[in-house]
């Protein structure tokens, strides 16, 4: 017997609102924090744009530091005075290889410009404002404070489950479900993306960007110190290279981004490039500030294949939601339309053949398509990253075994393949409570290798509840009827046999989470093969008019 | 103040019967909208599944107002009771903007009597697809 007690235990609306406070706090913490280091660097947008020129204008290194500085000379006219501003923009003052060279190849020696002068202070001027992009970081912490004030609201507001008429409550859909894979698919693709795909992608185009002789500047192995005592390192690198007679600096070992704990490939990379060096970079032939110096990929780019899984698993849950048996609304008595339109099957009586859930063979192709594509996206990169996977190794070996247990399946679905096959018709493509099924079966095939049949009825209920951010799913059997068991291969060949359907169950009920289950069961035991298993859904309709349960 | 009742205080149903009865309520001002409906939810381990079946709006509503109602029962689901879940049919009075409300179980069955389904053990059957 069910428990029945609603689950509407509402939390106290105290805690809700505090728990939700503290969102929109931290929100508004941040935000406020991220709007007091933006404004002053904003403030050049509400300066007077002046006529300028360029006297000087170079990239030149940062005293061994991270980055480039830009050395710029300017000089403009306020009010018929003569000012020289050497400010290039507010805030940082360092730049990356590739920025630095398109701050000066803007803004070459000699040219005429614009730079934006302040008012107030006209010895202060700057040549370029900062972006405005750089504002749509505040729409992480405006997402904590969207959260949170939502969800104070709702708090405030919720009315328990009891308290609302059921008629009023919103059906269980798959709505929540689809949002749970988008996230899922968006989070893991969204780390993927930066951490694997990308770096992959670019170090494939560059292989044919030209090559162009370049100096090693300097080089040097960083070391970052973690909170927690753990050192990440990451590879400082500088080098200069010539396109068309025009000096260009680069600081680009490969495209793998951020740090790691991996210490020693850096160490050889920078070993195997020393200062003064005189070697070879990759150069974008689209644009000639876009250098690298090593087309093989790092081997902490294999651990971003592990949110890229992840984005996987997310757009299969989302596509399988999509295409989902519980899109398809339930009429109002709560039986799919399709079982509802087999009540004329049912008046005009005749024999069908049962559809089995799933055959050998679909089984066979799903596994393969999916065998070949797993293991095809692991071979493509063991094939590419050969040595130079390092401790990807770990992460690609676990993937590997996945593979290899997916082929072992695909062998086990292949040899099923070649079992025995039954063909299974019921008397009525859907039957009463109440009433009497005959099932005919007929095997195809070698039946001799099969040495036990078993055919039962089954039925269970199914009942699908969220757990935290699990879907769960219970089953519960009520029904085991035994229609064959049998050894003897003549028998199990063909036959027919009645089983009839008690009155007082219940019929098949479908609804998005809450099922009544009623099928055919077919296991055929071949020794030293793939057994024949086989389940065939069976649509069990409510009592006919006029029918007296016993 | 707000009351339902059903004709001779009937609980128990079948399939294509007549449910009659009475909506009865006292409030000081008129409500916006009120309605009767007929619906059928489940209970128990599952998330709920509900389905209005049918529904009856009376129209122009007074602050103290008596209507009657009638449905005629859907030949299914019936009322039944599982180790996992249960269906339970009712009738709701709802009154405003869902604020208030009034409902009464009943049970959908041909004979009268909730489907009661027994639990038996997992089939020892290799190969089950459902566990």
């Amino acid at each position: 017997m069910a428990k029945r007690n609603y689950s509407t235990k509402p939390p106290s609306r105290g805690c809700g609102a505090l728990f939700f406070g503290v969102f929109l706090a931290f929100g508004a913490f941040f935000a406020l924090m991220i709007i007091g280091d933006f404004y002053p660097k904003a403030q050049s947008h509400f300066w007077t744009k002046t006529p300028a020129t360029i006297y000087e204008s170079a990239v030149g290194e940062n005293g061994g530091k991270k980055g480039f500085e830009v050395i710029m000379h300017y000089g403009y006219e306020w009010n018929g005075q003569h000012y020289e501003g050497r400010k290039v923009r507010l805030g940082k003052d360092t730049f990356d290889a590739s920025e630095s060279q398109q701050v000066v190849n803007r803004f070459p020696s000699g040219a005429a410009t614009n730079c934006y002068v302040n008012p107030e202070r006209p010895t202060e001027a700057v040549l370029m404002q900062s972006s405005l992009k750089e504002w749509f970081i505040l729409l992480i912490p405006g997402i904590f404070m969207l959260v949170g004030a939502v969800g104070i609201y709702v708090t405030l507001t919720w009315k328990a489950e009891k308290d609302r008429p059921i008629s009023a409550r919103k059906k269980s859909g798959v709505w929540g479900i689809r949002i749970f894979f988008l996230i899922f698919f968006l989070v893991g693709a969204g780390i993927a993306y930066p951490l694997f795909i990308n770096p992959w992608l670019k170090s494939q185009t560059a292989k044919d960007w030209p090559r162009v002789p370049c100096t090693i500047l300097s080089s040097s192995v960083e070391r970052h110190s973690g909170s927690k005592g753990g050192s990440t390192y990451s590879i400082l690198i500088r080098y200069r290279y010539e396109i068309g007679g025009r000096e260009y600096f680069g600081d680009r070992y490969n495209f793998s981004v951020g740090n790691s704990s991996a210490r020693d490939w850096r160490n050889e990379a920078v070993q195997q490039n020393p200062a003064g060096k005189e070697t070879i970079c990759l150069v974008n032939p689209e644009d000639p500030t876009d250098s690298v110096l090593s087309v093989e990929v790092g081997s902490a780019i294999w651990f971003g294949l592990i949110p890229g899984f992840f984005a996987l698993i997310g757009l299969w849950g989302l596509i399988h939601s999509l295409c989902s048996k519980s899109n398809k609304k339930a009429d109002l008595s709560g039986i799919p339309k399709p079982q509802t339109e087999r009540f004329a099957a049912l008046e005009s009586g005749g024999p069908v053949v049962l559809t089995p859930t799933y055959t050998p063979e679909k089984v066979f192709l799903g596994l393969l398509m999916f065998g070949l594509v797993w293991n095809g996206i692991i071979f493509a990169i063991i094939y590419n990253a050969g040595k130079k996977l390092g401790g990807g190794w770990i992460v690609l070996g676990v993937f590997a075994l996945i593979g290899i247990g997916i082929m072992v399946g695909v062998v086990h679905q292949f040899l099923a393949m070649f079992n025995p096959v039954p063909t299974v018709t019921a008397s009525s493509g859907a039957i009463a409570l109440g009433e009497t099924l005959k099932l005919d079966w007929r095997f195809t095939g070698d039946i001799k290798r099969m040495k036990h049949l078993r055919i039962h009825l089954l039925g269970y209920e199914k009942a699908t509840y969220r757990r935290g951010t699990d879907t769960v799913t219970d089953t519960s059997y009520f029904i085991n009827v035994v229609i064959l068991d049998v050894t003897d291969s003549a028998v199990m060949s063909s036959g027919e046999s009645n089983v009839k359907i008690p009155a007082s169950y219940m019929h098949s009920f479908d609804a998005p989470s809450n099922k009544v289950v009623w099928f055919i069961k077919l296991h055929g035991d071949v020794p030293k093969w793939p057994d024949v298993s086989l389940e065939f859904p069976l649509t069990v309709l409510p009592r006919k008019p006029n029918y007296s349960a016993v | 103040m707000i009351r339902l009742g059903l004709q001779d205080h009937r609980t128990n149903f079948r399939p294509g019967e007549t449910i009659e009865g009475a909506a009865l309520w006292e409030c000081p001002k008129a409500p916006k909208r009120a309605e009767v409906r007929l619906l059928w939810f489940t209970q128990g381990k599952g998330t709920t599944d509900t389905e209005t079946v049918a529904r009856e709006e009376f129209s122009n509503p007074l602050p103290g107002d008596t209507r009657t109602f009638t449905f005629t029962v859907p030949e299914a689901p019936y009322s039944f009771s599982g180790r996992l879940i249960a269906l339970i049919w009712a009738v709701e009075l709802v009154l405003e903007d869902e604020d208030e409300f009034q409902r009464i179980s009943i049970t959908v069955t041909p004979d009268g009597q909730e489907v009661s389904i027994p639990s038996v053990e997992k089939p020892d059957l290799p190969g089950l697809a459902t566990r």
